[in-house]
C-alpha cells in the first residue's frame, strides 16, 4: 500500500538506510524536514554533500580529515614516539575525550575477522608497519575492543611489532571507575584480577 | 525449596487450575494428552522462565487465546518468593515478589528434569553429551559459560580462516592469533570439565551403585580429543595444545576445520567396565542418567544450599522396584519431586510415604487423592 507520495517515500527510505534509524525515526525525521522552513532542508543537504566531498582519511593516521593531515597528526604539540592504533575514528574521539593521551593514533578500519571475509590485508596495518619504519616511536597502544576478534588483531600486530624492539602494550580490561566491586559482574571482576598491578 | 502453589491460565490445555501440591512427593495421573506434561511444564516455567518443551514460547500459549499466566508461591529455607509469569505472543514478564526481572527467576535454575529423550544421553551423539555438560554442570562456574561463548566463536573464525589459506587467500601465518585464543579459552574451559569430572565420577559411583543396589560400578570417563595426561594444570594444557595444533595443522587447512579441542570431545559410561553406548540395556540407561540428575540435584545443594525441585516426566513408573525405592532414598523429605504417569497406581510403591496424586483429564485436575 502506498501511504506517502513518491518523493516523500524515497527521502524515508533514504532515512532508514541510516544506522540506527527505523522506519518509524525515519518517517519523523521526513515529515519534520517537510514543514520546517525551507533552509532546514537545505541546510542540511548541504552539510552532508559538504561533508562527503571534502572529508577523507588521513594520509598518516587513518583519522577524517579534510586536508592531507589530520588535526592530530599535524598538532606539533603531541608526542610522536607513542602511537594508539583503534578499530574505527570514532574510537579516537573517545580516547581524546579522556584528555590523558597525548600521542598520535592510527585507524585500522576494522578488525581481523574472517567470518566476514576480513583478513589483514583489508586493515591499514601495512601503513602502520610504513609509519614504524625510522620513525623514533618507543611505544604503541593496541586498543581494540576486548572481543575475540579485538583480541586477534591485538594478537597480530604484537606479532609484527615486537620484533622491532618497540613497546607493545594493550589496554587494561576490568572495573569501570566508580563501579562497586558488589555490582561488577563476575567475568569482568575475574578481567580485573588477571590484570592487577602492584601497588607502592 | 519448594513449591506451595501454582496457578495457571491459558496454558496449553488448562483454561485456569490451581495446583496446591505435597511439599515432598506428587502424582500426576491419567491417560495421554490430558495435560499431565503441561503441568511439569508450567512448573519448569515458574524456576526458570522457560519451557523444556519449545523455543517458540507463543506455542505454550492456549489455542485461539492471546496470554497466559503462571503464578506460582515458593517456599525457600530463607524466604517466600512470589514468581508471576505473563506471556504475550511476543512478550514476557517475569515478576519477582513484584518486581520485574530479566533471566532466572529464583536466580539459579531452581529444577532438575529427566524426561524420556535425556536416555540419548548414553547412546546419542556426542553433541548431546556436551551440551548436557555445557549447560546442566557448566552453570556452577560463573565463568564457564563466558569461556565457551568466546571458545566457540574462536572456532567459527578459526575455521573460516583455515578456508581463507587452504584457497590461498590468507597467509598460514595469518592462523597463529587464532591458534592463542583457541588454546587459551580452550585450556582454560578443559580444566573446568576435567574440575567437574573430578568431582562428579565420586558421587556418580557412590548414586549408582545404591540405585543398582550395589550390583553396577559406573565409571564415567571425559574422552578429550587432546589426549592430556591428567591432572594438568591450565598451562600444561595449553602448551600441550598449542604443539599438537602445529602437528596436525596440514590436516585442519585440508579440512578446514578445527579438529580437536574441547568443542570435538566426549564423555562414556562404564558398567562394571563395560561401554554403556555399546552394551548398555534400556534399563541401564535410564539408570544413568538417573544419576546423573541425582548427582546435579546434590551438586546444586552444595553451592546454593538449597535442593532443587525434581521433575519426573515418564520415567518414574518405569523404573523396577528397587530402583524406585532406591531414589526415594535420596530424594525423600529432601526434594520435592513431581513425576507424571499413565498408571492407575495407587501410590503402592512405599507404604510410608507422604504423597498427593492429582487425577488428570483433558485439562482439569478431576480428583485428588493424599495419604
Amino acid at each position: 500500500m502506498n501511504y506517502y507520495t513518491k518523493t516523500v517515500a524515497r527521502l524515508i527510505d533514504q532515512f532508514s538506510r541510516l544506522p540506527g534509524i527505523g522506519p518509524k525515526t525515519a518517517q519523523r525525521l521526513a515529515f519534520y524536514l517537510l514543514v520546517a522552513p525551507p533552509e532546514v532542508a537545505a541546510n542540511l543537504a548541504n552539510a552532508i554533500a559538504e561533508a562527503r566531498t571534502t572529508v577523507r582519511y588521513c594520509q598518516v593516521c587513518g583519522n577524517f580529515t579534510e586536508g592531507d593531515r589530520c588535526f592530530i597528526c599535524s598538532d606539533g604539540r603531541r608526542s610522536t614516539d607513542i602511537i594508539c592504533v583503534v578499530e574505527r575514528p570514532r574510537d579516537i574521539v573517545a580516547m581524546e575525550k579522556t584528555k590523558g593521551f597525548r600521542g598520535l593514533y592510527h585507524v585500522l578500519h576494522g578488525v581481523i575477522s574472517p567470518m566476514e571475509g576480513v583478513g589483514p590485508g583489508q586493515l591499514r596495518i601495512k601503513e602502520l608497519m610504513r609509519r614504524l619504519e625510522g620513525a623514533p616511536v618507543k611505544e604503541i597502544i593496541l586498543a581494540t575492543n576486548p572481543s575475540v576478534e579485538g583480541d586477534a588483531t591485538a594478537l597480530y600486530l604484537a606479532g609484527l611489532i615486537n620484533p622491532l624492539e618497540i613497546r607493545v602494550t594493550r589496554l587494561a580490561h576490568g572495573l569501570p571507575v566508580g563501579a562497586d566491586l558488589e555490582y561488577a559482574d563476575q567475568i569482568t571482576l575475574s578481567k580485573a584480577l588477571e590484570g592487577r598491578r602492584v601497588i607502592k | 525449596m519448594y513449591l506451595k502453589r501454582l496457578e495457571i491460565a491459558n496454558l496449553r490445555n488448562y483454561s485456569n487450575q490451581i495446583v496446591e501440591p505435597n511439599e515432598f512427593f506428587n502424582i500426576f495421573s491419567g491417560s495421554n494428552a490430558q495435560g499431565k506434561t503441561n503441568l511439569l511444564e508450567a512448573i519448569y516455567l515458574s524456576c526458570t522462565g522457560k519451557s523444556f518443551r519449545t523455543q517458540k514460547e507463543s506455542e505454550i500459549i492456549s489455542w485461539q487465546k492471546n496470554f497466559l499466566y503462571v503464578n506460582s508461591l515458593f517456599e525457600t529455607n530463607t524466604r517466600q518468593v512470589e514468581v508471576k509469569i505473563r506471556l504475550l505472543p511476543h512478550k514476557k514478564r517475569i515478576e519477582v515478589n513484584g518486581v520485574l526481572i530479566k533471566g532466572h527467576p529464583l536466580g539459579w535454575p531452581g529444577v532438575v528434569m529427566f524426561k524420556p529423550e535425556h536416555l540419548a544421553l548414553v547412546k546419542g551423539a556426542p553433541l548431546e553429551r556436551r551440551r548436557f555438560l555445557d549447560m546442566e554442570f557448566g552453570s556452577f562456574y560463573p565463568r564457564y559459560g563466558y569461556l565457551l561463548g568466546q571458545y566457540n566463536r574462536v572456532v567459527i573464525q578459526r575455521n573460516n580462516m583455515l578456508k581463507e589459506i587452504k584457497e590461498n587467500r590468507e597467509e598460514v601465518t595469518t592462523l597463529q592469533v587464532w591458534n592463542t585464543q583457541l588454546c587459551r579459552y580452550g585450556a582454560e574451559l578443559l580444566f573446568l570439565r576435567m574440575e567437574i569430572f573430578r568431582l562428579l565420577s565420586p558421587l556418580i559411583r557412590e548414586i549408582h551403585h545404591d540405585l543398582t543396589s550395589a550390583e553396577e560400578e559406573l565409571d564415567v570417563r571425559y574422552l578429550s580429543t587432546l589426549k592430556i595426561n591428567m591432572p594438568a594444570s591450565v598451562d600444561d594444557i595449553y602448551d600441550q595444545f598449542t604443539k599438537k595444533l602445529q602437528e596436525i595443522a596440514k590436516e585442519e587447512i585440508k579440512r578446514s576445520q578445527t579438529l580437536i579441542g574441547p568443542h570435538r570431545d566426549d564423555f562414556s559410561f562404564y558398567i562394571n567396565g563395560k561401554d554403556a553406548k555399546t552394551y548398555g540395556s534400556q534399563g541401564q540407561q535410564r539408570t544413568i542418567v538417573l544419576t546423573l540428575k541425582i548427582s546435579q540435584i546434590l551438586q546444586w545443594y552444595k553451592e546454593i544450599g538449597e535442593y532443587p525441585i525434581l521433575l519426573l516426566d515418564d520415567v518414574f513408573f518405569e523404573l523396577d522396584k528397587n530402583r524406585r525405592m532406591a531414589l526415594l532414598k535420596w530424594v525423600e523429605g529432601l526434594v520435592q519431586t513431581f513425576v507424571t504417569t499413565t498408571g492407575e497406581e495407587r501410590i503402592a510403591f512405599n507404604n510410608n510415604l507422604t504423597a498427593k496424586n492429582f487425577f488428570i483429564r483433558s485439562g482439569k485436575i478431576a480428583d485428588i487423592e493424599e495419604r
